[in-house]
Formats: C-alpha cells, sequence, structure tokens
C-alpha cells in the first residue's frame, strides 16, 4: 500500500467517523427536542383538565343548598383551593392548588352524602358526572405528563446523551406532579344507596 | 463460459432468494418483538368490536353489538371525524374491590379504538354467585371511556343521562342485555345525528326485546382473546391497514400463508384520557 492509498483510507475513515458523529448528533438533538415537547403538550393537557375542573366546581357548589350552613369547613376548603388555582403562578403552586381541589372536592361528596339537611338541584347528579369524569381525565393527564418527565429526565443522565444534553443545553430536569396519596382517586357514583 | 455465466446466474438468484428469506425472517421477528409487548389486558376477540369475556351477554346481544359497531365505523369512516369505532368490553372479577385493578384508559389505549381518537369502549364488570349449585353472574359496575375527540360530543351529563335512562332502566329490571343494546342506540343516535350530521337513526327497543329471546343462534362470535399467531400475523398490526396488508401478502408470498390474513389486531389507533362516566349497580 502505497502513501496516497494509506492517506486516502485514513481519510474514509475519518470522513466515516465523522459522518457517524454527525447524525448520531443531528438523532440524539432531535430526540431530545421531541422528548422536551411531550413534556410541554402533556403540562398543557393537566393545565386545560384544572381548568375545566376550576370552571365546574363552581357550578356543583352552587348547586348544593345549604354547603355554608352545615359543611363551611367544607365551603371555605373549596373557596381556599379556587383562590390557591387563581392565584398560582408556578408548578409547584398549581400542585398545591390542584391538591387542594381534590381534597376539598372528595370532601364535599362525603359530606352531601352524609348530610340530609343538605339538599341538591337536579343538575347536581349531572355536575357530578362531570366532576368525577374530570378527576379521571386529570389523574390519566397527571400520569402522562409525569411518565414524560421520567422519559426525559431518564434521557438526559443517559450515556451518550448526556453529552447532548450538555452541548444543546437540555440539562434542565423537570419536576413531577406529585399528590398526596389517594388525592386523585376517582370517586364513583353510587346514587342507588 | 457459457456453464461460468449459468452458474454466476443460479448463485446471484440463490443469493438474492436467501435474501429475501432473511428480509422475510428479520421482518418477523419484529412483527414477534412487537407482539411480546408487555401487555396488562387481554388482547380483544378476533371481532374487535364484542368481547364478552364475562360470557354474561346472550348471543343475540354480542351479535347485534357487533353488527352495529361494524356499521358506524364502515357508514363514517369517509365522513369528517369519521372511522369512529364503539367496543364492549365485559369482566368477571371475584368482587367489587377487584375492579380498581382495571384502567378503563389504559384498555382503551392498549386497544387503540377508533380513528383519530373517536372511540367509545363500554366495559360491564360482573362477579360470580351461586345459588342452587349454578352460578351466575350478577352486574357490578358500568364504565365507559370515550376518546379524545369524541369528548365534546359524548360529555359525562349526556353519558350519565343515557345510562340512567337506558342502562339502569327499571323496565328492564336488571337485564343487562337490553340496557346494554338500549344504551348503544342512543349513543349511536347521537353520534349519527349529532355528529355526522344523518337525518335519524332509528330503533325499536320493543322488536330487540322480542328477538333476543326467541333468537335461535346458528353461529356463536369467537370470544376468546387474539391468539398470538393471528394477532402477529394480522393485516392490521400496528403498522396500519396499508402497509399491514402487504406485509401479510408477503409473508403469504413466502411462507404460505398469513394466518389472521382479515384479523384486526388493532383499531385505527385511537386514545384517550380518562373521560367517561363510572356507575355502579
Amino acid at each position: 500500500m502505497n502513501n496516497r492509498s494509506l492517506v486516502l483510507v485514513i481519510g474514509g475513515v475519518i470522513f466515516l467517523f465523522l459522518v457517524i458523529i454527525g447524525i448520531s448528533l443531528i438523532v440524539g438533538y432531535n430526540n431530545l427536542v421531541d422528548l422536551d415537547e411531550d413534556i410541554q403538550g402533556k403540562y398543557a393537557e393537566v393545565e386545560n383538565r384544572l381548568q375545566e375542573r376550576h370552571d365546574k366546581i363552581g357550578q356543583v357548589v352552587d348547586a348544593v343548598d345549604g354547603l355554608q350552613e352545615y359543611a363551611l369547613s367544607v365551603y371555605e376548603a373549596i373557596t381556599a383551593a379556587r383562590a390557591a388555582y387563581n392565584a398560582a403562578d408556578s408548578l409547584e403552586e398549581l400542585i398545591e392548588a390542584d391538591a387542594l381541589t381534590a381534597a376539598a372536592f372528595t370532601d364535599l361528596l362525603v359530606v352531601v352524602e352524609d348530610n340530609p339537611n343538605i339538599n341538591v338541584s337536579s343538575g347536581y347528579v349531572a355536575l357530578i358526572d362531570e366532576i368525577s369524569s374530570m378527576e379521571s381525565a386529570l389523574s390519566v393527564a397527571r400520569r402522562d405528563y409525569n411518565e414524560s418527565v421520567q422519559d426525559y429526565n431518564a434521557s438526559i443522565r443517559r450515556f451518550p446523551r448526556v453529552l447532548y444534553a450538555s452541548l444543546f443545553g437540555f440539562e434542565r430536569t423537570y419536576e413531577y406532579w406529585k399528590l398526596n396519596d389517594g388525592a386523585d382517586e376517582v370517586p364513583v357514583i353510587d346514587f342507588n344507596d | 463460459m457459457a456453464q461460468m455465466k449459468c452458474l454466476s446466474l443460479i448463485l446471484m438468484i440463490k443469493a438474492s432468494y436467501k435474501n429475501i428469506i432473511y428480509i422475510g425472517m428479520m421482518l418477523c421477528l419484529t412483527i414477534i418483538l412487537f407482539g411480546c409487548q408487555e401487555r396488562n389486558y387481554p388482547r380483544h376477540t378476533s371481532v374487535f368490536y364484542m368481547n364478552d369475556y364475562a360470557e354474561a351477554l346472550m348471543e343475540y346481544t354480542r351479535q347485534s353489538v357487533l353488527l352495529e359497531a361494524e356499521a358506524l365505523y364502515e357508514n363514517t369512516k369517509d365522513l369528517d371525524q369519521g372511522g369512529a369505532q364503539l367496543v364492549v368490553a365485559t369482566f368477571l372479577v371475584e368482587n367489587a374491590s377487584e375492579i380498581a385493578s382495571y384502567d378503563k384508559t389504559e384498555l382503551y389505549r392498549e386497544w387503540q379504538i377508533g380513528t383519530d381518537d373517536m372511540g367509545v369502549l363500554i366495559i360491564l364488570f360482573f362477579e360470580p354467585y351461586v345459588e342452587n349449585d349454578i352460578t351466575y353472574k350478577s352486574f357490578l359496575e358500568l364504565q365507559v371511556e370515550v376518546g379524545y375527540n369524541m369528548e365534546p360530543y359524548l360529555t359525562p351529563t349526556t353519558l350519565g343521562r343515557i345510562a340512567d335512562e337506558s342502562f339502569f332502566n327499571p323496565n328492564y329490571l336488571g337485564d343487562v342485555n337490553l340496557g346494554l343494546m338500549h344504551m348503544i342506540y342512543e349513543i349511536l343516535e347521537i353520534l349519527y345525528v349529532d355528529l355526522y350530521g344523518f337525518n335519524s337513526f332509528t330503533y325499536d327497543m320493543a322488536v330487540f326485546e322480542e328477538d333476543l329471546y326467541t333468537y335461535t343462534p346458528t353461529y356463536y362470535l369467537d370470544q376468546d382473546p387474539l391468539s398470538f399467531w393471528l394477532y402477529i400475523f394480522s393485516p392490521y398490526l400496528l403498522l396500519g391497514d396499508g402497509l399491514g396488508l402487504i406485509f401479510t401478502i408477503g409473508i403469504f408470498v413466502l411462507f404460505g400463508g398469513g394466518l389472521g390474513f382479515f384479523v384486526r389486531a388493532k383499531g385505527k389507533g385511537g386514545s384517550s384520557g380518562g373521560m367517561g362516566i363510572f356507575r355502579r349497580r
């Protein structure tokens, strides 16, 4: 093998190596972008579901006659949760407001079921259906969001993606959407009791 | 020289045949690996729309549900937001607490119901009870899950009203066959008329009730979960109708048979987000 051939072979190997590195960088970067976008999409879904529930829960309170009189603490908890939701402007505050609303709503259901002095309007049953469904949808949205966060957080810590992550500025990890145990359980409606 | 050319031609043909076999085997392996994905729930049946795993429904109900569900998909597949799929599943559980181990959203997503998330999944839970040495099945809970894009049309309020007026209609004296079919007809009426703009959708529960108790089945729907082999050789598996069909034809040509040529291994790729209703007996 003469010198020219040797140079060609070495050049070819270097070129191939650079092509592989280039493709790997492009694929790695695109993958991180996809994972990041997925989290944004899932977060938006959680926000949509929270807004829907927030809009409905006021109607539920209006449909329950005598709540302030017989279950002031529940009424105040719902009011506080709604205020917390309106004031939330960070993920932590939104999670806190979500947990407060979920807990207050569960208390409301228990109070209405156990207290014969509380009257409910005819639209109450439909509203409870809506809220229960939204709790279910919220639970799914939170789970989807947390799975996306897990995929992303794990991805940027694994080799070799950890290199691309620091290279392309994807070092930030996302917070999980944490709720207290049982706070996201979906109440099942049983009107036959 | 001619002999050499002939020999090289034979070798080329052999080599290309080997390549085809090799590619075919790789494709098969890929599909088998897809088929081996972890599953939390049984696969749906070969008829997709009707999955009476609790064996709690009468054959006439099963076939009626299948007929209506197939018609819904066929009648709407070319329309805007079309290709809606309605799927029914029943499960037998030991007691009510076991229902918590079923997640209707996960099941919906595993079966991928509906084109562009336009689907409805109705799940009925039953528990066994014994009376005079005979085991009966008692209805426990109704759950309905709707696809993301179906949410505006089948809201929880609408579904709750339909469930109360049809499924839990006291006139049916707890007969789930009547309740289920009435509920499906009501859902179909909304989909056909309100969503797809059909002039009307008519049904007669009195006729259904009469036929239900007089029908003598001449055949029975397969109500076992789709077998592994039917699943992996289905043209609909993951690849969608077009590519899946080509793949199945390829398998047919290469290995002499596509076992599940006409079996739908998944729905139309739909997903859902937890909206729907829960109703206990």
